[in-house]
């Protein structure tokens, strides 16, 4: 009897661990930062699935000062389907240099372009961020 | 178990316990893959072949070298290497967007080949800017890194863990003496040689995970693991682009920049994804008014913004197309619906008369001889150029000659030839890889005139020397004969330019073709 409760012991720890090592990676934020040539940029997509989601930013400068704006031009697209959403704004959160953007049509997976525009003195600029959405 | 067993056992599991953990999985995160690649740059004045040798560690060296052509002036380039692209937070690294290696190459005047060597230290998108002091060229590329597939992970882990499993066997029954231990173990070794084999099995057959640069935006995780992305479809292709000229002017006989918006035909916003297609990011075909032929390649000076400068010699119009490859899809040729005007006063130099078919014809002391049979529409035809007299031809842009076909054209195709060619249904590109001899059943020479007296050669296969890059304009071994197969659509004129370079030199030779209805 021992034998057989060590073995489903055994058992269970193995397809415990197969599960856990299959779910990795599935449903957790993505997280990149993009510099460009005067700011760099951290882009958080809480939720990398399809359907309306919320994405935060966190905009510095390469010195690490705080980008300091009430908002900033946001757009969404997907190259291969060929879609752009509306003209969207990322709104300054409490944390300086921080904004978020609430309601960002991600209506199938594929290969997303979240574009963010900044401007400082030396002009406009656009910084482009890749994100992957699986499902 | 008896003992007559035990024994050659527990010596046969030490022996495969020792052994089997030895076949180590090669790591190889710090390598880089790939091959070199080669790019064309029209910078300012310059015609550039600038080559990115094949990185092979990472951190480690770039070398770039830079092949200039006859004519090119003397001076002094800045290289840079920038890292772009999206990266996770908490690497270490700093984020991309400033220079992290420089260095200075001089080009002496003297046609052929300068090096540099700059510094990368990290796997994934990279701009290698280039500064000729008047401008600037980025050019995208990216740095490899040397994954393990899935399977092949497998294959290391399945025999690692059999290999533990032996040694834990040897141990148990050694020291504990417990057969069912014994054979629990040996369960986990059966397994992990189960996984192993299977891994080894499915490695051949798994699909490639998408190809960061070429089908999916690179970043540095999926650069230095293609493994890691998440994203997997059948159709990785984007709309096509269009091609917007920012000035449609220019003064003719004074060296001019014009720049070159590409937009996405779906959205409208700047296309900043394409990929080197015949080495070059794009290829700038424009023809003048007196016939003449620009080969150029522009330079990418901004996200979606090229440019190129152009010396109109004569007033007239100027058609424009290029041909380029955006990521996830196939080549695209986009004609400029307005092509260029040159205005005042202009030298107006008379271009030479395109050759005919059957020519033999001295072309800046080569001797160029074209040999071709008047072909009916909608039947290949080969047309065959025989340039010098010696196998000394260089690839050029990776193939050894080119072709490029604009027609049917109006009156005698010779009037107007800008204009002509704006509105022509067939423009061209094709490519000659050696001579194309064309053997009939009975073994004689078939698919070219028999008047021609042109002599053949044995094709020489263009074979890199490490079999991944092929070789490169440094190397003069290639024809003296190339040939070009073609099916003219349409009964009627055309004018086609056969290109090839020799000596460091791209020469042109415009050609008068008249297709016959089928």
């Amino acid at each position: 009897m021992k034998r057989y409760l060590t073995a489903a012991a055994v058992l269970a720890v193995l397809i415990a661990g197969g599960l856990w090592f299959a779910m990795q990676g599935a449903g957790r934020p993505v997280v990149a930062v993009v510099g460009s040539g005067r700011h760099v940029v951290t882009l958080t997509l809480a939720t990398p699935r399809s359907g309306d989601q919320t994405v935060t930013l966190q905009v510095t400068d390469r010195s690490g000062a705080p980008y300091a704006a009430p908002s900033l031009p946001f757009a969404a697209v997907l190259p291969t389907m060929g879609y752009s959403s509306p003209p969207m704004w990322a709104f300054a959160e409490r944390t300086r240099g921080q904004f978020r953007v609430d309601g960002v049509p991600l209506m199938a997976p594929g290969g997303w372009q979240f574009y963010v525009t900044l401007r400082d003195t030396s002009g406009e600029e656009q910084v482009m961020v890749p994100v992957s959405i699986a499902g | 178990m008896t003992r007559l067993i035990r024994w050659p056992l527990l010596v046969g599991l030490f022996l495969a316990a020792v052994l089997l953990p030895t076949a180590s999985p090669a790591l190889a995160d710090g390598s880089g893959a790939g091959a070199d690649v080669s790019v064309a740059q029209s910078l300012g004045g310059r015609e550039l072949t600038v080559t990115v040798r094949r990185i092979t560690s990472i951190p480690g060296p770039l070398q770039v070298d830079v092949i200039s052509h006859a004519g090119t002036p003397a001076g002094v380039l800045r290289l840079s290497v920038v890292p772009t692209g999206a990266d996770q937070p908490g690497s270490g690294r700093s984020a991309s967007g400033v220079a992290t290696s420089t260095a200075s190459l001089t080009l002496s005047g003297t046609p052929g080949a300068s090096s540099a060597v700059l510094q990368i230290g990290r796997a994934g998108p990279w701009e290698l800017a280039i500064d000729d002091g008047r401008q600037v060229s980025r050019i995208p590329f990216v740095a490899r890194g040397q994954a393990t597939s899935p399977p092949e992970r497998a294959v290391y882990g399945g025999f690692v863990g059999a290999g533990v499993c032996l040694l834990a066997a040897f141990v148990l029954a050694v020291v504990v003496g417990r057969t069912w231990w014994l054979a629990a173990v040996g369960a986990g070794l059966v397994c992990g040689i189960a996984v192993a084999v299977t891994g080894a099995i499915l490695s051949a057959s798994l699909p490639l995970p998408p190809q960061p640069g070429f089908q999916i935006d690179p970043t540095v995780q999926n650069a230095a693991d293609p493994y890691t992305t998440s994203l997997k479809t059948s159709d990785y292709s984007r709309p096509p682009a269009m091609l917007l000229l920012r000035q449609t002017t220019v003064n003719a006989s004074a060296p001019t920049t014009v720049g070159l918006l590409l937009s996405d035909a779906a959205t409208g916003l700047p296309v900043d994804d394409l990929v080197i297609h015949d080495s070059a990011l794009m290829h700038l075909m424009i023809i003048g008014p007196t016939g003449r032929l620009w080969h150029l390649h522009p330079v990418r000076t901004a996200p979606g913004e090229f440019a190129f400068t152009l010396t109109a010699p004569a007033a007239g119009h100027y058609a424009v197309t290029a041909e380029l490859a955006r990521r996830g899809g196939g080549v695209q040729m986009l004609r400029s619906a307005t092509g260029l005007d040159a205005t005042g006063a202009a030298a107006d130099p008379a271009d030479p008369a395109p050759m005919t078919t059957n020519e033999r014809r001295v072309i800046n002391g080569t001797t160029v001889q074209i040999a071709m049979s008047d072909p009916p529409a909608g039947t290949p035809a080969t047309l065959r150029a025989r340039i010098g007299t010696t196998a000394d031809l260089q690839p050029w842009l990776g193939m050894l000659g080119h072709l490029i076909v604009v027609g049917p054209l109006p009156g005698d195709g010779k009037a107007a030839m800008g204009t002509a060619a704006q509105g022509a249904p067939v423009w061209s590109h094709g490519h000659s890889m050696g001579s194309q001899i064309v053997m009939s059943t009975s073994g004689s020479m078939a698919g070219m005139s028999t008047a021609d007296g042109m002599a053949m050669e044995p094709m020489v296969p263009m074979v890199g020397a490490n079999g991944a890059s092929l070789p490169d304009e440094t190397i003069e071994a290639y024809g003296p004969t190339v040939g070009f197969t073609y099916v003219f659509p349409l009964p009627g004129t055309y004018r086609a330019w056969i290109q090839v370079e020799r000596h460091f030199t791209v020469m042109t030779v415009p050609v008068l073709i008249k297709v016959a209805a089928a």
